[in-house]
């Protein structure tokens, strides 16, 4: 009974290349897919902030304030009110001046300050250095800039607000600067990545598939003793070779994907290679690199976008991987993986330096995943 | 009667293998689970170098002299020893309880084979070096001389005679380095490379080898024929690798293990709100600094570009919130706190405001002709958390005084084949823990004949004029005195910037007694104790 | 059969050949070699142990010698930790892999295969989003930071199992969680989108329409084409958890394999990294050579002769 139904089945004509275009079907599909639209525009969310959100954020990812090492992140500006008045003191004695008391009223900080000889007005670098003032200057008791020469008189200067809503990382930059590169590196070696898996292993199975025989039994052979090549070797040598660089990752990474693509796409090849269009084509005389452009690589597409969209976070999690083996993107460049990596290993102290990262990486990794379950069941030919 | 002799010791032997998990159920045992910082290469001290080797090593083998509690040199094997007056001959008195742990007796002999074996090239010890201060050693080395014409020499069986080239005020020091520790040589005769497996294993310390599983733990037993072994108060000690520090930490939280031998100073923090006295951070024998090198015509060459550099580099923020004070700010190539070195040196802004100081160094770069901005260099680094970040501040810092900096990180192997090699770079990061308390130790690494070390191949025909004359004195404060001439020449060039001293960090439980801070880092499991 | 199984191993002796050579000639290029440690060793010293370890001879000869070696099963020395030789090595790493591999592949099979064929039962039910949501959740985070968290927790906070180390069977219970959270994710993940696609083949719902009870529908039809992908998935799973278990044995400090082979690259042991490269490359070929045939049994369309 079962025999007779599979045997049924199997014969099933494929139904690639059916009157309507599978692609507007498709597209029709995903778009009823709620799961699936919500995560695209997750995705373009998540893109856009990779992409402009670093021009956006007030602080570049590179800029180091030295006076906020590893602050949590805090919806309030820094500093706390309770530093102000010690770091304006200890800026002040570095000049090495006599100093009054301090008083603070609202965002502006003063202190009389008193020297033997004149007081050098380039002693108003002392305060500026710190990351907690602006605008330092000199000022007599009215509030008017200071005449040269006189030995005695006030320090001014704003506090200078700054916002740190993720919190900074262990060299004082802002976290959320940080993560939002780290999104567009992310992104970029698992596009990339993908790409480069996808344009290497279409060609090189759809040319296995479609002339099989011996050319197709070497080229397997080739996959087959690449596939037990691990993956960590490759691109260990590989950093070891050339330094680290992002687009090193990113080829490494592409390098070892590309397998099992041109596994797939060799299968689907050999389904489509007996099509009788395709045979209709050969019969009429059209070349091998015309059918395989023509006819056979638009028909393994659908399979193939599918697992493109799985391989993308595959991507970005082997990323994170090489980033915990210190094999990541170089400074002051950082990617999810590795802010996630560095911030595993400030999980206690410092847990905002691992939550942040670790969330935006998952939601990124959810919206790519439901949006590969869509295509898939968009895409999936056998429901219709 | 040699053959009889042996035959009886493999009997004494296999008895006492036997017995051994009976006198584990006799009594409750004193078990010490310790962390280490890795596997060793190998168990044969002749071809170790590294400090987790040098931990384990000092438990299972005892030299002529040792280190206390407090790595104060303190007799060991030897229970008294004569100088020469020209200090080139050290006669040591051997103690007449000394034995192996199959019960052998220690005689001079034993040391000889140890010292002759460390020199054969055949042996390819990667530490002959520190012993190259015996006469005739460095050309065993390469070879030129048999290893019987090695300056030591047993002159009975409890005297030994060693001959140096020259006074080396810090030898005894030396020969607490496992470099000088005693070798059984009839169990390395008979098993050849596999002397170091559990059960051909012969040592003479307070501890023996019971088992060795890479990767997970190394159990040592009390040694029953060690001549102090009424004092030594844990039965087993479990030596546990951590390549992640994290993961030493969680277990000693757990109660698995009662010390770690280093710190992740990204928890630091952490450790010291929750741990509070359990954490030790120690000043250790050690300097992080940047070697400088540059092209040929860079501005590099300038020394006055190198101190411009020097200056601009504020210690104290790296010391305090990179590396969590889990280092020292560092003036000197010679670390603080060394033995022989009296009134050391510093470079003279150690004292000076970091504004200032940049001052000074624009100043310096305008008169070696670098205009703002027109310098760019790249620092250089090997894969590590730590060596990044202190990189990325550098490079924040350098900015300050208008020279642009990039950071390149290469992978450690790599690295370290690179710097062999000659590569070109122009400023990267090295660092070096005394291996003696002496400033010899840390000054040698830039003479210009030391290849391995001396990354940027800064040859100073006075430098090496100094070094070569302090080799000659006895005297300890007059051989001081051309050692500091020497820095102080060095801190005028510097080749290599210093910018921290190493502090060595542990994790001591609190049920864990005899653990003594020192400089060495050195704590031999022998003067410790475990509280209930 | 047997046949078969005989052609396909005599098929892997000149793919072995070739991954050998490749993998040999790869880690002798890169830079560096196993004596460059950070303490810089004296060119005369590095010259002893160069001629110690054959390393002066040219590379041809040493690959010569190597194959001579292998051949006898002999992986030759480690070179980082000279005690041991490279077989000695994996006597004690591979059976600990090997414990902890099988039995978190064996829980990821039971627990995710009941999770996704819950789900497609229950297809577009809370039930479905629970374990959809929950897989995915598990293939997201990376086990680097699931470890800790888990040894965190489980070892250090509440104390209920050691937070590391290797022993007794309460040692295994974090790393293999650990190990096989992901592989649960992606099976359930695999049962459910098969499963559902079996329902609705025409053979089950044949079977449903003679009124055959839903349990043995699912469980003899729908369940046994469903796994068919997760056999396909399991080949190179079961070899990525010799190599993927890096991450989990250095956090939980477990004596197994997955470390030597970044250990073994990363200071450049030559002959543990080919040790580790052959060994890997026999598992792929073996469990590849399984798969096929657990193919065969579950699906009667494929035939091997």
């Amino acid at each position: 009974m079962t025999e007779h139904v599979l045997s049924e089945q199997v014969e099933e004509p494929a139904s690639l290349g059916a009157g309507r275009s599978l692609w507007q079907d498709a597209w029709l599909r995903l778009r009823s897919n709620r799961a699936a639209v919500a995560s695209a525009l997750v995705l373009l969310l998540l893109a856009l902030a990779g992409f402009i959100g670093p021009w956006l954020v007030p602080h570049s990812y590179d800029q180091i304030y030295p006076q906020y090492v590893r602050v949590p992140a805090s919806l309030e500006a820094y500093p706390k009110q309770d530093r102000i008045v010690p770091d304006f003191q200890s800026a002040l004695e570095r000049a090495r001046i006599t100093i009054g008391d301090v008083e603070l009223s609202g965002s502006v900080v003063r202190a009389p300050v008193s020297d033997d000889e004149p007081l050098d007005p380039r002693i108003t670098r002392y305060v500026d250095r710190s990351d907690l003032f602006d605008n330092a200057r000199l000022q007599d008791a009215d509030g008017n800039p200071l005449a040269e020469g006189a030995s005695s008189g006030f320090m001014v200067a704003d506090v200078q607000r700054l916002r740190f809503l993720f919190g900074t990382d262990a060299n004082g930059r802002d976290l959320l600067a940080r993560i939002l590169i780290g999104i567009r590196i992310s992104l970029a070696i698992g596009l990339l990545a993908s790409f480069m898996a996808l344009a290497l292993g279409v060609t090189y199975g759809a040319i296995a598939g479609y002339f099989g025989g011996r050319i197709d039994n070497v080229m397997m052979r080739v996959v087959d003793v690449l596939y037990s090549l691990p993956f960590i070797f490759f691109v260990i040598l590989l950093v070891v070779f050339f330094g680290r660089s992002f687009v090193l990752i990113f080829i490494a990474i592409g390098f070892t994907e590309w397998l099992d693509m041109a596994r797939i796409v060799r299968g689907q090849t050999l389904t489509i290679k007996r099509q009788e269009y395709v045979q209709a084509a050969e019969a009429m005389g059209v070349s091998s690199a015309g059918i395989l452009k023509r006819h056979v690589i638009p028909n393994t597409l659908g399979p193939v976008v599918v697992f493109v969209t799985l391989l993308v976070p595959k991507a970005i999690l082997l990323e994170s991987l090489l980033s915990f083996l210190g094999l990541g993107v170089q400074e002051p460049l950082t990617s999810l993986g590795l802010l996630i990596a560095e911030g595993a290993s400030n999980m206690r102290g410092a847990a905002w330096l691992l939550l942040y990262p670790a969330v935006t990486l998952t939601v990124i990794l959810f919206a790519l995943n439901f949006l590969g379950d869509g295509l898939r069941d968009a895409l999936d030919p056998k429901d219709r | 009667m040699l053959k009889s002799l042996m035959g009886a010791t493999f009997l004494a032997s296999a008895t006492f293998v036997a017995s051994l998990p009976m006198a584990a159920n006799a009594q409750a045992e004193v078990v010490y689970n310790r962390g280490n910082d890795t596997d060793p290469t190998t168990l044969d001290h002749h071809k170790t170098s590294t400090v987790a080797e040098g931990n384990l090593m000092r438990d299972l083998y005892e030299g002529l002299v040792v280190g206390d509690a407090k790595a104060e040199v303190i007799p060991g094997v030897a229970e008294s020893w004569e100088v020469s007056e020209d200090g080139l001959t050290y006669t040591f008195k051997l103690r007449e309880d000394a034995k192996w742990s199959n019960g052998d007796p220690v005689t001079a002999s034993d040391f000889v084979f140890a010292y002759q074996r460390i020199q054969n090239p055949e042996t390819a010890a990667p530490y002959a070096n520190m012993l190259y201060v015996m006469e005739n050693a460095e050309a065993i080395n390469k070879g030129e001389k048999q290893p019987s014409e090695l300056g030591a020499r047993a002159i009975d069986d409890r005297t030994l005679e060693i001959k140096l080239n020259a006074p080396t005020p810090y030898f005894l020091q030396l020969l607490t380095h496992q470099t000088g520790f005693p070798i059984h040589q009839k169990s390395v005769e008979q098993f050849g490379n596999e002397f170091t497996r559990p059960g051909n294993m012969v040592t003479n310390g307070a501890y023996m080898l019971e088992a060795f599983t890479p990767n997970d733990k190394i159990v040592m037993r009390k040694n029953p024929h060690f001549h102090d072994a009424e004092n030594v108060a844990i039965d087993v000690v479990n030596w546990i690798p951590f390549e992640e520090r994290a993961t030493c930490l969680r277990r000693f939280e757990a109660g698995e293990v009662l010390s770690c031998s280093d710190l992740d100073s990204a928890q630091m923090d952490y450790m010291k709100e929750k741990l509070g006295e359990q954490v030790h951070v120690v000043p250790y024998l050690g300097t992080y600094y940047l070697p400088v090198k540059g092209e040929e015509g860079s501005k590099l060459k300038d020394a006055k570009v190198r101190q411009a550099i020097s200056m601009a580099i504020d210690r104290d923020f790296l010391a305090k919130e990179i590396w969590r004070d889990s280092m020292l700010p560092g003036y000197s190539i010679v670390p603080p706190g060394i033995d022989n070195y009296p009134e050391p040196v510093h470079l003279p802004y150690k004292d000076q405001d970091i504004l200032d100081r940049e001052d000074e160094a624009k100043k310096l770069l305008e008169e070696a002709g670098v205009a703002e901005g027109s310098l760019s260099v790249e620092l250089r680094h090997n894969t590590g958390e730590n060596h990044k970040n202190t990189m990325t501040a550098i490079a924040d810092m350098l900015k300050n005084i208008g020279i642009t900096a990039t950071i390149v990180e290469m992978e450690g192997t790599g690295y370290f084949d690179y710097m062999k090699n000659d590569g070109d770079f122009d400023i990267t990061r090295a660092g070096w823990i005394g291996d003696y308390s002496d400033p010899q130790n840390f000054l040698f690494l830039f003479e210009s004949a030391n290849l391995g070390f001396n990354y940027p191949r800064w040859e100073n025909a006075d430098y090496d004029k100094l070094m070569t004359e302090a080799s000659m004195i006895n005297d300890i404060e007059a051989r001081a005195k051309v050692l500091r001439q020497a820095e102080e020449l060095f801190l005028k060039e510097v080749p290599a910037i210093p910018i921290l001293y190493y502090s060595s960090g542990s994790l001591v439980s609190s049920k864990l007694n005899g653990w003594e801070d020192n400089i060495m880092n050195q704590h031999p499991t022998r003067w410790m104790s475990v509280a209930n | 059969m047997a046949a078969y199984v005989l052609r396909r191993l005599l098929g892997a002796v000149p793919t072995m050949f070739v991954i050998v050579t490749i993998a040999f000639f790869m880690i002798r290029l890169a830079p560096g070699g196993p004596f460059d440690l950070e303490r810089p060793l004296d060119p005369l010293i590095m010259q002893n142990l160069e001629r110690a370890y054959n390393f002066d001879k040219p590379l041809w000869h040493q690959y010569l010698i190597y194959l001579g070696n292998l051949a006898q099963g002999d992986l030759g020395p480690s070179f980082t930790r000279r005690d041991f030789s490279v077989v000695d090595l994996f006597r004690v790493g591979l059976p600990v892999s090997i414990t902890i591999g099988s039995l978190s592949m064996l829980i990821a099979l039971l627990v995710g295969t009941v999770l996704g064929a819950l789900a497609a039962l229950r297809q577009n039910s809370w039930v479905d989003y629970l374990v959809v949501g929950t897989a995915t959740f598990g293939i997201t985070i990376p086990t680097f930071v699931i470890a800790p968290i888990l040894s965190l927790a489980f070892g250090v906070m509440m104390g209920w199992l050691p937070a590391g180390g290797w022993g007794t069977w309460k040692h295994m219970v974090l790393p293999v969680v650990t190990l096989s959270l992901p592989q649960i994710a992606v099976v359930a993940r695999l049962t459910r989108g098969a499963t559902i696609e079996a329902l609705r083949s025409n053979h089950v719902r044949t079977a449903r329409a003679y009124g055959l009870p839903t349990r043995v529908v699912v469980g003899v039809h729908a369940l046994r084409a469903a796994m068919l992908p997760v056999v396909s998935y399991l080949g190179p799973a079961a070899a990525s958890l010799l190599t993927g278990s890096v991450v989990v044995e250095t956090i939980f400090g477990i004596p197994g394999i997955g470390r030597y082979f970044v250990q073994g690259a990363l200071g450049r042991d030559y002959t543990l990294v080919m040790g580790t490269v052959v060994v890997i490359a026999l598992f792929v070929i073996v469990f590849n050579l399984i798969v096929d045939i657990l193919y065969a049994w579950l699906d009667p369309r494929v035939r091997y002769d």
